[in-house]
């Protein structure tokens, strides 16, 4: 058995132990070589608890990766409620929240096929004034102001896109898509196309940017900078989704910056 | 012009008192990690399964309905240090329409301290790296891998043995955690339990 799975088998082991943190865990007795021991020292016998939950961290299960159930939000603050055996004497029973076990392998690791693939979230782009009515089509619909930090060396030029967060008519919906922006350049005044960039077009069929929320409902875009180390050249009007494809997997890195707004 | 640079010389003393204060504030009495009351001697591995705990990154929160992990503890130089070496991750989904296609916990161990913080104690963890991969036809960051950097700090409660990151806790201990440019929030309960020589022992930080 590799390492990491014996660890992962002590882990569980461990979360299946803490299940029974009132009871107390594994039945064993605690009784310690003494304070002053190392970890590096063999550890307790009992490294796997008695208490049989069949519900350990070993146990195979699908657990698919969609949600099973809603996240507890209140478990952050019945962390702070008072208990009235706080304090240092020792003895006290243990007052964890009562936990579930994983009941599944835990998440699959990034391979390294897929880090070839896919660039790493790393620059950083701001867009200083968020986004106003003034990005909007009930404005002047004139896409924000945005900057972004150290481009890598080698980039060829860089690709930006505004993205809703939720689909649109069942499709992703872009609003805005350029290419061709020189590397050397720092940021984009509000509106700003710059010399030799190439818009293409956004998910409402116009060429250029255009940001038009529906509904009353908050509304949440990501905008994405790609350095892009091949240059891709792209037509006018080219669409959107395809091309931020092509310039995913022709960047190392891309930064992402979000902004809301509210119906 | 003699006034004036009393004037000045004052403003330097009152802006260093000042700034003592504020220091002191953060950084006071070094606390330490303590079993059954007593201060830990020698090192000792934390380990402990968290309660759902999430990020939210640009545009979406990101779940994972567990974590365990495993902390190794000490006190050294009259503070509590330790570090994290291993947190796999379970059933982890998002609040949009990205599927979480893997995550990890990288650049491991994540080095930790105990600290006050206006009378309360908390854990800082440094170093932290989560890589995250989306994938979803309707996801607006697929084929992208978030990389979460930066720091931790959360607000450790003797009473249930947890450590609990939220952004009072982020706020109270200065850290940060960010994609890129762009910080993000954390949210997660993580109960602690000895599981070498101290087992079953009241653990508590003071």
């Amino acid at each position: 058995m590799a390492p990491g799975r014996i660890a992962l088998g002590r882990l569980a082991a461990a979360a299946a132990c803490l299940a029974f943190v009132v009871t107390g865990c594994g039945g064993g007795s605690s009784s310690a070589p003494g304070t002053t021991g190392s970890s590096t020292a063999a550890a307790p016998a009992s490294t796997k608890p008695s208490a049989g939950t069949g519900n350990s961290g070993d146990t195979a299960a699908t657990g698919g990766r969609k949600a099973q159930k809603q996240a507890g939000e209140g478990q952050a603050q019945e962390a702070e409620k008072p208990s009235k055996s706080q304090g240092e004497s020792g003895k006290d029973e243990k007052k964890h929240p009562p936990l579930e076990l994983p009941k599944g392998p835990p998440e699959p690791k990034i391979t390294k096929a897929e880090k070839e693939r896919a660039p790493a979230a790393e620059l950083e782009v701001i867009l200083p004034g968020g986004l106003t009515a003034a990005n909007t089509c009930e404005g002047k619909n004139l896409s924000p102001v945005i900057t972004w930090g150290k481009i890598p060396s080698g980039t060829a030029e860089l690709a930006i896109f505004a993205v809703n967060t939720k689909p649109v008519n069942g499709a992703l919906h872009y609003d805005w898509a350029l290419a061709g922006v020189d590397p050397s350049l720092t940021g984009l005044k509000a509106g700003e196309v710059p010399k030799g960039a190439v818009l293409g077009r956004n998910g409402s069929g116009q060429i250029g940017y255009s940001l038009c929320p529906k509904g009353s409902e908050p509304e949440t875009y990501i905008f994405s900078v790609y350095a892009v180390s091949k240059r891709l050249s792209p037509k006018q009007g080219f669409e959107a989704l395809a091309f931020r494809k092509q310039a995913s997997r022709g960047s190392e890195q891309v930064g992402l910056a979000a902004a809301t707004l509210s119906g | 012009m003699r006034t004036k640079m009393i004037g000045v010389i004052l403003a330097a003393v009152l802006a260093t008192l000042a700034l003592g204060s504020v220091f002191t504030g953060i950084a006071s009495a070094a606390p330490q990690w303590k079993f059954n009351g007593t201060a830990l001697s020698g090192k000792e591995d934390v380990l402990g399964a968290a309660i759902s705990s999430s990020m939210t990154i640009p545009g979406m929160t990101t779940t994972c309905e567990h974590f365990l992990y495993n902390m190794g503890i000490e006190n050294a130089s009259g503070t509590g240090k330790g570090e994290i070496k291993e947190l796999p991750l379970f059933e982890c989904h998002t609040s949009g329409a990205c599927v979480v296609e893997a995550i990890e916990a990288r650049a491991l161990p994540w080095p930790t301290h105990l600290m006050t913080v206006a009378e309360k104690q908390y854990l800082f963890v440094e170093g932290v790296e989560v890589g995250i991969l989306y994938e979803g036809p309707l996801c607006p960051i697929a084929e992208t891998e978030m990389v979460v950097k930066g720091t931790a700090g959360g607000l450790i409660s003797n009473a249930t043995e947890t450590a609990t990151f939220n952004s009072s806790s982020f706020s109270a201990t200065g850290a940060q955690l960010k994609v890129g440019g762009t910080p993000i929030e954390w949210n997660g309960v993580f109960p602690t339990e000895a599981f070498e020589w101290h087992r079953e022992e009241s653990l508590s930080v003071g």
